[in-house]
C-alpha cells in the first residue's frame, strides 16, 4: 500500500531509475555487494520518506550516497571483498580489478567511484564524504595511483 | 586510465544488486530522530558516567601543562561519538585529540583533522567532525554527536545557566548523539538542548542518564 500519491509515486520511480544504478555501483563498489546493496535500499527509502525535499535537490547522488554511508555502518564488515569478474561475459576488464579495488582503503574506493566513476564534481563528492576538497581530490588521486600499480597498467 | 574507469564502471554494474522502487516504497525506515540512544542499565550507566568523567579530568590535567593549548584554542573541534560503537572522543584542534572509548582505553591522538582511535580504519563515520563547542572560562564543555535532520542547534545547560549555544550543520542520515563532559573530576553533567530551526526542543539529554523528553 502506498503512503504517497500515485504522482508522487511515478516520480519518484522516474527518479530512482535515474539515481540507483549510479547510487548502488558507488555504494557497492564502498562497501561490497551485501552492505551496498542495504546502504542504496535504505538511502532509496529515505528518499521516498523525504520525497517532498530531496525531489529538490540539485544533487542527490551525493546526498544518498551520504545517508547510504551513514547507515552502511549497520551493516558494514570490517573487510570489503568483491565478487570475481565474470570473464566469459566481460573479457574486457582486467580479472585482478576486484582485488585492486579492494586494496584501496575504503575513502579512496569512495573518492574514486564519486568522481571519477559517477562524475560528482569534487564539491559534492566531499560533501557526500563529510571532508575538504582538497582532501577527497587526495583520495581519488591515490586511488588512481593505487590502481594502476596494483595492475601494472601505464596513464594512459 | 579512462580505460581503467570504464571499467571499474562495468565491473561494478555487472555485480551491484538492483534495487527496484517497488522494494524501496514497502521497505521499513526507522525515523532517525527516534533512533536516539537506548537506554541503560545502571551498571552501564554508571560505566558511562565514569568514562565522561574521566575525559574531563584528562582534558583538565591536560589544559594548564602546556602553555602551547591556548583557552580559546582549546576543543574548537570535536569529533562524534556513539553509543552504538561505544566510542565517546573529546577534541582539541591544536594538541590533537583526546579520544575515550567507554569504559576501556583513553588515548591523545595528534593528529587534528579529527581522526583518533583506531587508525585501521581512519574512515569510519563514527569518527565524523559533526560538532564542536568551546568555553574559555573557568570549565569548558565538549559536545560530539550524530546529528539528526532536524536538529539546528545545540545549547549547553550547566547548573540551570545557558553557558553555550552552537548552531550545527546537520549531516543527513545521522543519528543523534550528544555528551558534555565538564572539568569538574566529580563528572557534573551539564544538560544539552537539542533544538530545531524553530527553536523547539527536539529532545532534552541528561549525558549521564541518557535522553528524556
Amino acid at each position: 500500500m502506498l503512503s504517497r500519491s500515485d504522482i508522487g509515486h511515478q516520480e519518484f520511480s522516474l527518479f530512482v531509475t535515474e539515481v540507483e544504478p549510479r547510487l548502488s555501483r558507488a555504494l557497492t563498489g564502498a562497501y561490497g555487494l551485501d552492505v551496498g546493496e542495504e546502504a542504496t535500499r535504505d538511502a532509496l527509502a529515505y528518499a521516498w520518506e523525504n520525497w517532498d525535499r530531496v525531489s529538490q535537490m540539485e544533487n542527490p547522488v551525493g546526498f544518498l550516497f551520504r545517508v547510504g554511508q551513514s547507515r552502511s555502518r549497520r551493516y558494514r564488515r570490517r573487510r570489503v571483498v568483491l565478487p570475481e569478474v565474470r570473464s566469459d561475459e566481460l573479457p574486457h576488464i582486467e580479472p585482478a580489478l576486484p582485488k585492486a579495488l579492494e586494496s584501496l582503503s575504503e575513502r579512496q574506493r569512495a573518492a574514486l567511484l564519486l568522481i571519477k566513476v559517477e562524475g560528482l564534481t569534487e564539491r559534492d563528492a566531499a560533501r557526500a564524504m563529510g571532508v575538504s576538497r582538497v582532501t577527497v581530490r587526495r583520495h581519488a588521486d591515490r586511488a588512481l595511483s593505487k590502481l594502476r600499480d596494483f595492475l601494472e597498467v601505464g596513464d594512459g | 586510465m579512462a580505460d581503467l574507469i570504464a571499467q571499474t564502471r562495468d565491473y561494478l554494474e555487472s555485480v551491484r544488486k538492483p534495487v527496484t522502487t517497488d522494494s524501496i516504497v514497502d521497505h521499513p525506515v526507522t525515523p532517525i530522530v527516534d533512533r536516539r540512544p537506548i537506554r541503560r542499565g545502571p551498571l552501564a550507566a554508571l560505566a558511562t558516567a565514569v568514562a565522561v568523567g574521566l575525559v574531563g579530568l584528562i582534558a583538565v590535567l591536560l589544559q594548564p601543562s602546556d602553555p602551547e593549548i591556548a583557552r580559546s584554542q582549546i576543543v574548537n573541534e570535536v569529533i562524534g561519538g556513539s553509543q552504538e560503537n561505544s566510542y565517546y572522543a573529546v577534541g582539541f584542534d591544536t594538541a590533537g585529540i583526546l579520544c575515550a572509548e567507554t569504559g576501556a582505553s583513553f588515548e591523545l591522538s595528534k593528529q587534528s583533522q579529527g581522526v583518533c582511535g583506531d587508525t585501521q580504519q581512519p574512515s569510519d563515520p563514527a569518527y565524523q567532525v559533526v560538532a564542536a563547542m568551546a568555553f574559555q572560562a573557568e570549565s569548558f564543555v565538549a559536545l560530539a554527536g550524530w546529528v539528526p535532520t532536524t536538529a539546528a542547534s545545540v545549547t549547553a545547560v550547566y547548573n540551570g545557566e545557558v553557558r553555550r549555544t552552537l548552531e550545527l550543520t546537520p549531516i543527513p542520515g545521522h543519528d543523534l548523539y550528544a555528551f558534555g563532559a565538564t572539568d569538574d573530576a566529580q563528572a557534573r553533567f551539564i544538560e544539552i538542548e537539542i533544538r530545531s530551526e524553530t527553536g523547539e526542543i527536539i529532545q532534552r539529554y541528561y549525558p549521564s542518564i541518557g535522553p528524556t523528553d
